[in-house]
């Protein structure tokens, strides 16, 4: 698919997970839930990390996704800094669970619970570190390095 | 409630709070919707504020006893983020009906977005304490169609520096055109071209990221990161370059001459970004003084792996660049926007150096580049004796598009 058509930004990302999470924890209630947001949420995800790279010479997901999507798999795997292949099969994962759940197996949805929290964790800290103006800096003056490389 | 105490638990009193503090907001978008507000767009961006602030408010309602301690902090902190940009949304909506606001040009200013972005774009303005213009990125989803462009409030009653206003319309053109997508099977060849063209470079930054356990795959998003950023600034350089002319290139140099700012990654050192702008000046015909960009001094790299990154990236984006630069010019034809003509100009300055408007309806690109070449020829009109055939030129300038917009409503009347 062509990721970047119809990427959702981190702040549409954030309120899905956001409205996800309540959603599932109505899901292990055993009360009502709404399935629309579920789905939304396993669609962006999927928007978000899996990029057309078929005219590319390498695989990667939306800008600016990379690093939050490649802390959440190693806080949940233990995996010292993931390939680009593992984060990709573990949002595809999470997808895919999001979308069970919508569709009526509750199953996963103790598993999905804390994902959902730690990736919310990540998209506001993303958002956060980012000017409100992100629009615009036409002085860029004493701008810190993003995330992606003040990390190395 | 608390089993050994019977107070409520942290939980649910700070749930609590957050249900206020929204309850506290909407209060707030009730009082300013009692505010006069000159054009009806601001009101508008109140509504659709409001109303998803009434669905957080449900959502705040929605979470079942059960609902775990994480969960409640992350709702919790989303308010507070939530709250904390969106005050800063109504204080910007509050000061667009502020009298200092050059509101003559808010409706040339829309026809342009309802032209580019979408035919029910919105568009609020305001003077802001902040000493550059800025955008609010039209991809927050409480104002999806609207543009929201702030300007130093020292320069609110500037027409000069109009022109910049292109630039933050760009970046709404940017997302609505989808350019990133267009462009990024060119980029990511252009990364991977140059990533393996200097192997020493990528040799030493992946020495260092190794020791964060990470690979090649790390580098080419880093690159990526910054390329598209680069990239979407250069498109809205090149939106604001066609629409204002050379009055984007005076208005860009009143503000950042004479470059030399410490660089970020973000965006293209400063002297490339001048070369780029010449460029897509010569790409339209433009006349521009060939000493306007004179002097202007590069801002540097930053040292390390970051300033490695980002010179893979220049290099990505300088293979990248006329790609854009076609793409925003095709866009914006295709949009049917006007390019300022040389007689158009003429005729305005004509009219300003005689002490009149223009009354032949001249866009608001020509009025502006009249207005500088005016400024220009007179030598920059800042000293003392000289304040009021400024104040003079400025008002001449607003009657002429006060003029156009009357003409415009009559001929379509």
């Amino acid at each position: 698919m062509g990721v970047l058509a119809h990427a959702p930004s981190k702040y549409v990302l954030t309120e899905l997970t956001l409205r996800s999470m309540i959603e599932l924890e109505r899901v292990k209630a055993g009360i009502d839930f709404e399935t629309d947001v579920l789905f939304q949420l396993s669609d962006a995800l999927l928007g978000t990390s899996d990029a057309d790279s078929s005219a590319a010479p390498f695989r990667f997901v939306e800008p600016g996704y990379f690093e939050p999507y490649e802390r959440l798999v190693r806080h949940a795997d233990s995996v010292r800094a993931p390939a680009i292949g593992i984060i990709q099969a573990y949002i595809k994962q999470v997808s895919d669970d999001l979308r069970m759940v919508a569709s009526g197996d509750p199953s996963p949805v103790n598993t999905l619970i804390p994902v959902c929290v730690a990736l919310h964790q990540e998209l506001i800290n993303e958002i956060n570190s980012e000017d409100t103006f992100v629009g615009n800096d036409w002085s860029s003056v004493g701008e810190s390095a993003p995330a992606v490389v003040s990390e190395a | 409630m608390s089993a050994t105490t019977g107070q409520a638990s942290a939980k649910v009193l700070r749930l609590s709070s957050a249900r206020r503090r929204v309850r506290a907001f909407l209060e707030q978008i009730e009082e300013l919707e009692a505010a006069d507000f000159p054009h009806e767009d601001g009101r508008e961006a109140l509504a659709k504020i409001k109303e998803q602030f009434l669905i957080r408010r449900e959502s705040l309602s929605r979470l079942p006893d059960t609902v775990t301690d994480d969960v409640v902090d992350q709702m919790c902190a989303n308010t507070s983020m939530t709250l904390s940009k969106f005050t800063e949304v109504l204080g910007f909506i509050l000061r667009s009906t502020n009298v200092r606001n050059a509101f003559e040009v808010h409706f040339p200013l829309k026809r342009l977005i309802q032209q580019t972005i979408a035919k029910d774009a919105k568009l609020v303005m305001s003077s802001e304490w902040n000493f550059v213009p800025f955008t609010w990125p039209m991809n927050l989803p409480l104002l999806e169609k609207f543009v929201l462009v702030g300007g130093p409030a020292p320069e609110s009653s500037n027409m000069l520096i109009v022109p910049l206003a292109g630039h933050e319309i760009g970046h709404s053109a940017w997302r609505c055109e989808e350019v990133a997508t267009s462009i990024q099977p060119g980029l990511t060849n252009a990364i991977n071209d140059v990533i393996n063209a200097h192997p020493q470079v990528r040799d030493r930054i992946l020495e260092d990221v190794r020791r964060s356990g990470h690979d090649v795959s790390w580098l080419q998003h880093a690159c990526l990161a910054f390329a598209i950023k680069q990239l979407e600034e250069l498109f809205c350089d090149m939106f604001g370059l066609y629409v204002f002319g050379p009055a984007y290139l005076y208005a860009y140099e009143y503000f950042l001459a004479p470059g030399d700012k410490a660089r970020s990654s973000l965006y293209p050192s400063s002297r490339d970004r001048v070369g780029y702008l010449l460029n897509g000046a010569q790409a339209l015909g433009l006349e521009v003084e060939p000493d306007l960009f004179d002097r202007w001094i590069d801002s540097a790299n930053r040292p390390g792996t970051s300033g490695d990154v980002t010179l893979l990236a220049d290099k990505a984006v300088r293979q990248s660049f006329e790609v854009v630069r076609d793409h925003a010019f095709a866009f914006l034809r295709r949009a049917n926007v006007p390019m300022c003509s040389a007689e158009g100009i003429e005729r305005v300055a004509s009219a300003l150096s005689r002490g009149v408007p223009d009354g032949e309806g001249a866009t608001l690109a020509e009025i502006v580049t009249a207005g500088w070449r005016l400024l220009r020829n007179r030598g920059g009109l800042s000293l003392e004796d000289e304040q009021p055939e400024h104040l003079m030129l400025h008002e001449l300038m607003l009657k002429s598009v006060e003029v156009s917009e009357f003409r415009l409503r009559v001929a379509n009347a």
